[in-house]
């Protein structure tokens, strides 16, 4: 066998193996602020439908999830549309005490130091981008659910922060930032708008 | 080139491209992934987590259990230093994985003994009581000096008073199937019209329904009858009227829970039980008011709560 034939085999060969690996179709991906090495995208934008269990005026969850459709609409150009009426919307929020979200029986025990929460009822796993040496797995969403707790030590921006914070988890930014004031941090956070940061880590994915 | 080696070639580049549609068709084929969350907590120090929590304990992995909905954590108890657990009663408690990114899962090691900070919580719909972690601390006797640290942080004012703070979470209900017994306990009574499907459960066998109240029998509903019930999958029919035995709506309304797991009763059902019957007899009838808020009626009461009109 000729060289040149051996070298056509050796080259076939490693592009298969790559191919079962995944690896060859892994584009690079430019930014990361997660602790997660999941992310996700809707691939036509949502619209969220919300029922606030908690009627009180001091759970500002219709103004919140306003708030949140806005800042995420801003950061990656989509038109997220927020109803109270459209039950067959694909992501759904829930707002209320815990003993109320408990009560609903839709989600695990809520803890009291649980500010919300969001789960995904039907995520695919696509691909996987790369970051340095990290590998990054992606996901189309499809249906998902989520709580929003209403509490009496919480502030009025806390309620929007956690909102702005759901529905991003809700849009595909999985896990957590760690920077003190950032809107995708855990906490009782005042912050209600995105950190560029934060934005080009869900957006890059969402121009692709 | 022979036509050996073209042929070998032409065949390495169909089985390339044929292994690359399959992979492709298998992730667009492929099923639903476990249920994956994103919960978001409050940060808080350890000691702030052990005044949360309604038991600490050190206990023992014992494995998986495992339902159709998903999956629990089982621990034999070892030592409770908060709170009260009966051995005798609960041998095993059953505690909730956190809820967090799959890729950050924290994997517990069978037989190895454990810290953990946790919350009781009890409900009519769950299979046994459910204990949900906090404060996400992960602490195994396997690190003897982290063991030690943080037992020793472990506040002794919190471990020497076992009725400081509440002691479990939810709605008190009866284990009772006796049907005088439920009655006895059910803090609300009323005939219910199933309006519709409100909401159905995606971890137990549960649908909370819309329902409009037509008899009230003991104490009134809120939200001028329009409330939601939770109950088991397939005990009722849509557009049906059925006597529901509730439990405690204080905390919970709009939302309204069972007093015991066998607390509906379709209005045939009721005619055969005398205790029922007699019930019935006592109802007054209720003409629930149909109010649907609309999304401005919503914003204007969050507004009107801002500038202090409420």
């Amino acid at each position: 066998m000729s060289i040149r034939k051996k070298l056509s085999i050796i080259i076939l060969v490693l592009a298969i193996l790559t191919v079962l690996t995944g690896t060859a179709i892994a584009a690079p991906i430019s930014y990361w602020y997660s602790d997660s090495d999941n992310i996700g995208k809707w691939e036509t934008s949502p619209k969220i439908w919300y029922s606030k269990i908690d009627p009180s005026g001091s759970f500002p969850m219709a103004v919140a999830l306003g708030h949140a459709k806005l800042e995420w609409n801003d950061a990656l150009g989509t038109s997220i549309a927020v109803t109270t009426n459209d039950t067959s919307a694909p992501i759904k929020f829930y707002g209320g005490t815990k003993a109320q979200i408990d009560a609903l029986n839709l989600f695990a025990p809520v803890s009291t130091t649980t500010l919300g929460m969001t789960a995904y009822t039907d995520i695919r796993r696509k691909g996987v981008y790369t970051y340095g040496s990290s590998v990054k797995t992606w996901y189309t969403h499809h249906e998902i659910n989520g709580y929003l707790v209403s509490r009496t030590d919480l502030s009025y921006n806390n309620f929007i922060k956690t909102a702005t914070h759901e529905v991003g988890h809700a849009m595909g930014w999985r896990g957590h930032s760690s920077p003190a004031n950032w809107v995708m941090t855990q906490g009782k956070i005042e912050t209600i708008t995105l950190s560029t940061e934060e934005k080009n880590h869900l957006h890059q994915i969402y121009v692709r | 080139m022979k036509r050996s080696g073209k042929i070998a070639i032409v065949c390495a580049c169909a089985a390339l491209v044929g292994i690359t549609a399959y992979k492709t068709v298998d992730m667009q084929l492929a099923p639903k992934f476990q249920m994956q969350y994103e919960a978001t907590m409050e940060v808080l120090t350890f000691e702030e987590s052990a005044m949360c929590a309604t038991h600490i304990v050190d206990a023992v992995y014992i494995g998986k259990y495992q339902t159709q909905y998903g999956e629990e954590l089982m621990f034999r108890p070892k030592t409770v230093l908060k709170g009260a657990i009966d051995p005798e009663k609960e041998p095993i408690i059953y505690v909730q994985p956190f809820l967090s990114d799959e890729s950050q899962e924290v994997e517990y090691v069978e037989e190895n003994t454990y810290l953990l900070l946790l919350e009781k919580n009890c409900s009519v719909y769950y299979e046994h009581d459910q204990y949900v972690q906090i404060g996400q601390v992960y602490i195994s006797s396997e690190d003897q000096t982290r063991w030690e640290q943080f037992h020793a942080r472990i506040p002794t004012s919190i471990t020497l008073d076992e009725t400081q703070g509440e002691t479990s979470y939810g709605v008190e209900f009866t284990k009772s199937d006796n049907v005088s017994e439920i009655v006895n306990v059910a803090e609300n009574i009323f005939v219910v019209n199933i309006e519709g499907i409100y909401a159905e459960s995606e971890i137990a066998p549960t649908t909370v329904y819309r329902c409009s109240v037509v008899k009230t029998i003991r104490n009134m509903p809120v939200e001028q009858g329009n409330i939601l019930i939770t109950l088991f999958n397939d005990t009722v029919e849509i557009g049906q009227e059925y006597l529901v035995l509730l439990a405690d709506a204080t905390q919970t309304a709009p939302v309204y829970t069972l007093a015991a797991k066998n607390g509906v009763y379709g209005l045939e059902e009721v005619e055969n039980s005398p205790v029922l019957t007699a019930l019935l007899d006592t109802a007054t009838e209720y003409h629930t008011v149909i109010v649907e808020k609309s999304e401005q009626d919503i914003l204007r009461e969050e507004a009107a709560y801002r500038s202090g009109d409420s």
